[in-house]
């Protein structure tokens, strides 16, 4: 009897010495952003009360907000809660540009094809640093959104800087502009599709069964200075356009957060393809972002494609809105874009086949539409043909 | 007797974990205590969001560091906060040691560079010399390194040995150095011709620098020393109390300077409180836009309670009172308390204080620099002063335009000042010190000096 009592005492006393190292366990999870917080709250109350002047609450704690916000990503800043919730606050598409929040202010990621912005020369990686001659705020969102956008035709008055040069553009906005062109050379089809939307890709399938029909033996797929970030999820409509030219049930692109599980989410194929084995060249630039990214990664990684041009901007990721309480909104960044091989996507880019660099200032010719040769679209010619010429060979080869 | 052991040992246990649950539980909170400014509630929530949501993990000292830098950032430049690492810079630059080699290096080229060692150094007693170019450390490429990284590996614990591999001439030299206690000098003093002392004081923020002083005006005395210079250019300043001692040595009486604080209540007056021996000799002290707070304070002293003159160019303007807050993890936050104002009521913030006689330093741009080293490589003035062992304006005149003939472009003054230095110790670079110069004709001549320290501050 005694020592059945024993073992009952030792039992219940070990289930509360674990219970008790678990929780002391636990405390060490966090003790790091606990101490870090104290010695936030201590420099706070050290400014307010030691520092020589009063000093503002509120104007200190915009710098702590700065500061920790100069530490994430471009696609995560702070909103007003009279915004709406839009999918991409940032991107302005009468105006013709992408902003993200650089680590030196608000720039360009990319440019939309044949949008004002583009005609006047606006570029990936441009700083906008005035809106009508107004200075604008380091992580707040919300001034920057209400200055851009406007009525359709209203124009704005817009100053961006690039490598310490000002350039001063008053743009007109404007929607209504062709998003998708084609084109045949001899027998290799060209389409450049500028941005994504429905009807848009309505017309893209249309165009691919034309081309189908005619009977092309090589086509080209222009993806530059087309930043796809306007549909959620991202990854469900680069795997519409994949679809095309892949089996279906193919890996498209997967998403990660931080929570593994929870947050994952993968797309995949569906249907059955236009052009399962034509040969493909996809052109890509510093302006290629979002749904194209997604798109480019997938096709090269299955090899289906080529990949030709310059690296894309790496701008592929997920952001949720968080309410604050002080009424504001907070966008952060929840999960990046992955590509099928597992390289991510956000924050990289794709690394093209072929690269082919054009000048800054070949550029610029190019979007105030001066007639210059395009190198990036030769070289695509050059490699379906000379790809078309192999098969041709080997075709023969075979029929001896 | 066994039974109530037992049971004590649960009943123990058991209120541990009743205590120390509920207390788990209100420190493993994410959210501290809610703050009554709901901007500041935004910002922990922030900070909480980004640790269950962002993409990727975070380090929560690199969102705080940010965070409080970026508070300071919204103050004034000399408020601002010190990750751990450079908090221990100050501290060393502070205490005034550490355990090295001995040598001051420098960046020239794009190479890391031997600028000089310090006497009595391993680096010294091992021979190696101003100008050598310091390309490997334990082996390690200096190529790419900055001069804070190089320093870093040079100091190191100490009896701890370094190797250091030097290039000199084409040879590449390797020396092995056992690292020492390495003393920073602070305070040091010179004889200069016809009995004039000269005193440099490096920085204030050693504690010894008074004591320093001490040793080196006592020597002074000792050796009949009845004129003073204090050197005080490129000091930017250090500890308020060692800035009162050291300008107590000098004034017998009277205001060193005013401290203003946060609320018009806050204000607080220090005066000279002399120890010791009185030193009442002419003094000028040189200044230049490198001198800055402490050195600002004992500058302005002087000059106003016209115990001496000041000579140089406006100081640099930084009048205020740092204090250092150190926090649990080594970080601090160093932020501006109080003003200091002159004994006349002047803020020296952001304007300075204008010398007595205003001399520029001399231009060293590398024009000059290399009409400079012509003129030392022929012996033109060594020459001169030879045979005119008593010179004149006209001889002077005549050494010019020989010198121009010779490709060598020097004006009338600069000559008259290179001659007279001459006859001055030529260590150091005093050979192109202007100031010192100046500072020593103005010591020679007493009753130009009485009729400066007369007009000071009209």
């Amino acid at each position: 009897m005694a020592r059945m009592k024993d073992r009952h005492i030792y039992l219940v006393t070990g289930i509360m010495v674990s219970f008790l190292l678990v929780l002391l366990f636990s405390f060490n999870a966090f003790p790091n952003l606990y101490l870090y917080l104290r010695i936030f709250q201590e420099a706070f109350s050290l400014i307010r009360q030691q520092y020589i002047e009063p000093v503002s609450e509120n104007k200190i704690l915009e710098g702590a907000m700065e500061g920790v916000m100069e530490v994430l990503d471009e696609n995560s800043y702070i909103l007003d809660g009279s915004d709406s919730r839009k999918e991409n606050p940032l991107m302005f598409e009468d105006i013709g540009i992408l902003l993200s929040r650089g680590k030196e202010g608000w720039q360009v990621v990319s440019t939309l094809v044949n949008s004002p912005a583009y005609r006047a020369g606006v570029r990936t990686g441009d700083l906008l640093v005035r809106i009508e001659e107004q200075g604008i705020s380091a992580i707040y969102a919300t001034p920057l959104v209400n200055k851009l956008s406007g009525p359709s035709f209203s124009r704005v008055r817009l100053t961006f800087e690039r490598k310490g040069e000002i350039q001063k553009y008053t743009l007109r906005r404007e929607v209504f502009r062709p998003k998708i062109f084609r084109e045949r050379r001899e027998n290799i089809g060209y389409v450049r599709i500028t941005e994504y939307q429905d009807h848009i890709i309505r017309e893209l399938q249309e165009i691919l069964w034309q081309f189908r029909n005619e009977g092309i033996k090589g086509l080209i797929l222009d993806l530059r200075n087309n930043p796809g970030n306007m549909y959620s999820p991202a990854g469900k409509m680069a795997a519409q356009v994949v679809a095309y030219f892949l089996p279906s049930g193919k890996l498209v692109s997967y998403i990660r957060g931080k929570n593994l599980e929870k947050d994952e989410q993968r797309f995949f194929t569906r249907g059955e393809p236009i052009f399962l084995n034509l040969p493909l060249v996809i052109l890509v630039n510093q302006g290629t972002a979002g749904i194209s990214e997604i798109i480019a990664g997938a096709l090269k990684d299955y090899q289906r494609a080529t990949v030709v041009g310059m690296r894309t901007y790496g701008n592929a990721s997920i952001a949720h809105y968080f309410n604050l309480s002080d009424g504001r909104i907070l966008h952060l960044t929840v999960a990046q874009y992955y590509a099928p091989k597992g390289e991510c996507i956000d924050g990289k880019g794709i690394l093209p086949d072929r690269e082919v660099i054009v000048s800054p200032e070949l550029e610029l010719k190019i979007m105030k539409g001066e007639k210059v040769p395009d190198s990036q679209r030769e070289e695509a010619f050059r490699i379906l043909q000379s790809q078309l010429k192999k098969v041709a060979s080997s075709a023969n080869v075979a029929n001896r | 007797m066994h039974i109530r052991k037992r049971w004590t040992l649960i009943f123990l246990v058991g209120l541990i974990c009743l205590i120390v649950l509920p207390a788990g539980c209100f420190f493993h909170r994410n959210n501290p205590p809610l703050e009554t400014n709901p901007q500041l509630n935004s910002f922990l929530e922030i900070l909480s969001l980004i640790e269950n949501h962002y993409v990727e993990p975070v380090d929560p000292q690199e969102l705080i560091y940010q965070a409080i830098r970026n508070m300071t950032r919204k103050l004034d430049p000399y408020s601002y906060f010190l990750d751990p690492e450079s908090q221990k810079e100050v501290e060393i630059e502070i205490t005034g040691s550490f355990w090295g080699v001995g040598m001051e290096i420098g960046m020239r080229d794009k190479q890391i560079t031997v600028i000089s060692p310090l006497e009595e150094t391993p680096a010294w007693r091992a021979g190696i010399r101003a100008g050598d170019r310091l390309i490997r450390i334990d082996g390690i490429s200096t190529a790419g390194m900055d001069v804070m990284e190089a320093v870093k590996r040079i100091r190191g614990p100490e009896g701890s040995s370094v190797m250091i591999t030097i290039e000199r001439d084409g040879k590449v030299l390797d020396f092995v150095l056992l690292r020492e206690r390495i003393k920073i000098i602070n305070v040091r003093d010179k004889v200069l011709h016809s009995k004039i002392g000269y005193i440099r004081i490096n920085s204030f923020l050693d504690q010894h620098t008074s004591r320093d002083l001490d040793k080196a005006l006592e020597k002074f005395y000792q050796q009949g020393i009845n004129r003073l210079i204090l050197d005080l250019r490129n000091n930017s300043g250090g500890r308020l109390d060692e800035a009162i001692n050291v300008a107590s040595r000098f004034l017998e009486r009277g205001t060193v300077v005013t401290i203003q604080g946060r609320s018009s209540a806050d204000v607080e007056t220090k005066k000279a409180k002399p120890e010791g021996r009185v030193y009442p000799y002419p003094l000028v002290v040189l200044v230049n836009n490198g001198s800055a707070s402490a050195s600002e304070i004992v500058a302005s002293a002087i000059q106003e309670n016209r115990r001496g003159i000041l000579l140089g160019i406006t100081t640099f303007g930084k009048g205020v009172v740092q204090q250092v807050f150190p926090f649990a993890d080594g970080s601090s936050l160093w932020l501006v308390v109080a003003r200091y104002f002159t004994p006349g009521g002047r803020s020296i913030h952001q304007q300075g204080i204008r010398p007595d006689v205003e001399v520029e330093d001399f231009a060293l741009s590398p024009g000059r620099k290399k009409v400079l080293e012509n003129l030392y490589q022929g012996g033109y003035l060594g020459k001169f002063i030879r045979e005119h062992p008593r010179y004149s304006l006209e001889d002077i005149i005549d050494l010019r335009q020989e010198l121009l003939k010779k490709g060598i472009d020097l004006t009338v003054e600069e000559l008259r000042r290179l001659i007279a230095l001459e006859t001055v110790d030529r260590e150091d670079d005093f050979a192109t010190d202007v100031q010192l110069l100046k500072a020593v004709e103005i010591l020679e001549d007493e009753d130009n000096y009485q009729k400066i320290l007369e007009q000071s501050g009209e």
